[in-house]
């Protein structure tokens, strides 16, 4: 999904920014964290507007230490996303963030979109979350994965072009392949 | 003394005004989030094969969000689906 909004972001028009999200990862995936790594990579090589490091310096100096706030962070977003004429978020296995930072992100997602209507999030996760999503992004539509076979054969027929005896499978075999296992491997 | 000290620096002026750029962008950076998401991305990246989840990208809602930037398209858009059915996939 990355590389394909890239693929359109040939100018300085679109910045792209996305986030993986798992469980092993979940101590370091804050809110804080999700929404600075999304400023970081909007920021890219982009200059940094003057006053957003300035405040930077500024916070340093006085708490001596990180003392990023996430109010402070989606202020931020903002401020970048308002100097860029189109924005891509993408997050994907949302509902592996921690549930204590997940309604915080969606809270400040929504407050960045509200603002900055240049902006576009794609979000990924099981269907269980999609009630906090609705309730946290009243304007979300939901795409559900509707079925994997297509996919499923695109891979095995990547696997059967590698197979290194090609002579020692006959047709049927191939065929056999290619029905039954997307077949048991859809849902029920 | 003050006086020369002053005089001294702006000779300088070019140099103090470029250098905290340059000094401030990594631990900027840096101080913004510890995460580096482009790394998973390539492993992705090297793993995935072209075609994947093209359904969905066919979509009338996939296009009409990434499309146009009409206040009326849909700003967010959730792809919600099983583990293991591709959604990190999707190119």
């Amino acid at each position: 999904m990355i590389d394909n909004l890239c693929d359109q972001a040939r100018t300085d028009d679109i910045a792209v920014a996305g986030i993986y999200c798992d469980f092993w990862g979940q101590a370091e995936q804050s809110t804080l964290n999700i929404l600075g790594a999304i400023l970081k990579q909007l920021v890219g090589e982009r200059e940094i507007p003057e006053h957003v490091l300035q405040a930077f310096q500024k916070t340093k100096r006085e708490s001596g230490s990180r003392g990023l706030r996430v109010p402070d962070l989606t202020r931020m977003l903002k401020t970048a996303i308002a100097l860029i004429p189109r924005v891509f978020i993408c997050i994907d296995a949302l509902d592996e963030v921690h549930p204590k930072h997940l309604s915080k992100l969606l809270t400040s997602l929504q407050d960045i979109i509200r603002e900055s209507p240049n902006t576009r999030v794609f979000l990924t996760g099981r269907a269980h979350i999609i009630g906090e999503i609705k309730e946290n992004l009243p304007g979300v539509v939901v795409v559900p994965v509707s079925s994997t076979e297509g996919d499923i054969e695109t891979y095995l027929k990547m696997r059967l072009g590698q197979d290194p005896k090609p002579d020692a499978m006959d047709s049927d075999l191939r065929a056999d392949i290619l029905k039954l296992i997307p077949e048991k491997c859809s849902p029920m | 003394m003050a006086q020369e000290s002053s005089r001294g620096l702006e000779g300088y002026s070019d140099t103090v005004n470029i250098s905290p750029k340059i000094d401030v962008r990594g631990p900027f950076l840096q101080w913004l989030s510890p995460l580096e998401p482009r790394r998973r991305h390539q492993e992705l990246q090297s793993s995935r094969i072209d075609g994947v989840g093209s359904r969905f990208l066919e979509t009338a809602e996939f296009r009409k969000w990434s499309g146009g930037g009409d206040r009326s398209d849909p700003a967010v858009l959730f792809y919600g689906g099983d583990l293991g059915t591709g959604k990190s996939y999707l190119k």
